[in-house]
């Protein structure tokens, strides 16, 4: 999916970025987990298996990408790694939505993930443009989610570790939104990875704040 | 309506309740501080002083106070942490 996307000038960079998306959601992934020990909150699990997903997902991708740039060409590791990715932070964006919207159910939550990832198997055709179209606005749709419910708190709140979360998950949904429409512009490709990094660098900035 | 509390937020309004009062407290301020029915506080107590988290130290005249130990210091900061942590991200 994305290094097809991405200029040969940026692959290098386009790693590196990876390797921080991978760290930056580990991260957040391994507190929330420390906090759900220590809390008890099961929100916080499953914002922490949310994170773990991601985290999964991202790995993948760089999975994909070191094997694009070792061949030159999309093997089957590559390909393979991809569709990880996206089934990975599809799983990942929705285990995230559990904890946002409250759902206690597992019969609930199994049938959302059934539902979500169904929609993408549905659209998963290699060379449908429309395939990765549909994964980036989905995303970004469950994203933007994210961003409503944590506005809502950012209102109640008023803490800066709120705001940074906040901004970091709307650069996010931004970053979505403009890779659905960079299946064939590079600048575009370019210009989403540079707002997820921003979004990623405000989230573990709040991470970083917690003492 | 607000929520009821869970067990780590009774605990940490409990040793908060403490270590505002200079570390020690007597049982009937922190009854009120903690805003718990005596039971409750009897039960907590117990488990508290268990753990680790609090002794109790006998005063003149057959009183007492609830002293709070280096393990009760350390379980408020990780409480502040987890819970700065938890309400950054909206949880």
């Amino acid at each position: 999916m994305q290094p097809m996307m991405c200029p040969d000038w940026f692959m290098g960079f386009g790693l590196a970025f990876e390797v921080i998306f991978f760290l930056v959601t580990l991260g957040i992934a391994l507190t929330g987990y420390q906090a759900y020990k220590f809390l008890h909150k099961e929100e916080l699990k499953f914002h922490s298996i949310g994170f773990s997903l991601l985290a999964l997902s991202y790995l993948a991708l760089i999975i994909s990408s070191v094997s694009f740039i070792a061949y030159h060409m999309h093997g089957v590791v590559s390909v393979v790694a991809i569709h990880a990715h996206a089934f990975l932070f599809l799983a990942g964006i929705m285990v995230l939505l559990f904890s946002y919207l409250h759902i206690k159910d597992n019969a609930t939550r199994g049938l959302l993930l059934l539902l979500t990832l169904a929609v993408i198997a549905i659209f998963n055709r290699p060379t449908s443009v429309i395939q990765d179209f549909t994964f980036y606005l989905l995303t970004a749709a469950m994203i933007g989610f994210i961003v409503f419910q944590l506005a809502k708190q950012c209102a109640c709140k008023h803490k800066n570790t709120t705001t940074l979360v906040l901004v970091g998950f709307a650069l996010l949904f931004v970053g979505q939104i403009t890779l659905a429409f960079a299946t064939h512009t590079h600048t575009l490709f370019v210009v989403s990875t540079i707002i997820n990094l921003a979004g990623f660098a405000s989230i573990a900035a709040s991470r970083l704040m917690v003492k | 309506m607000k929520q009821r509390r869970s067990r780590e937020e009774v605990i940490h309004d409990m040793l908060y309740a403490i270590q505002q009062k200079g570390g020690k407290i007597k049982p009937t301020h922190l009854l009120y501080k903690a805003n718990l029915s005596h039971d409750a506080l009897q039960r907590y107590l117990e488990d508290l002083i268990k753990a680790g988290l609090v002794t109790e130290e006998k005063v003149k005249g057959g009183r007492k106070n609830f002293v709070l130990q280096e393990s009760g210091y350390h379980f408020l900061e990780q409480y502040k942490k987890f819970k700065e942590f938890s309400d950054a991200f909206g949880i």
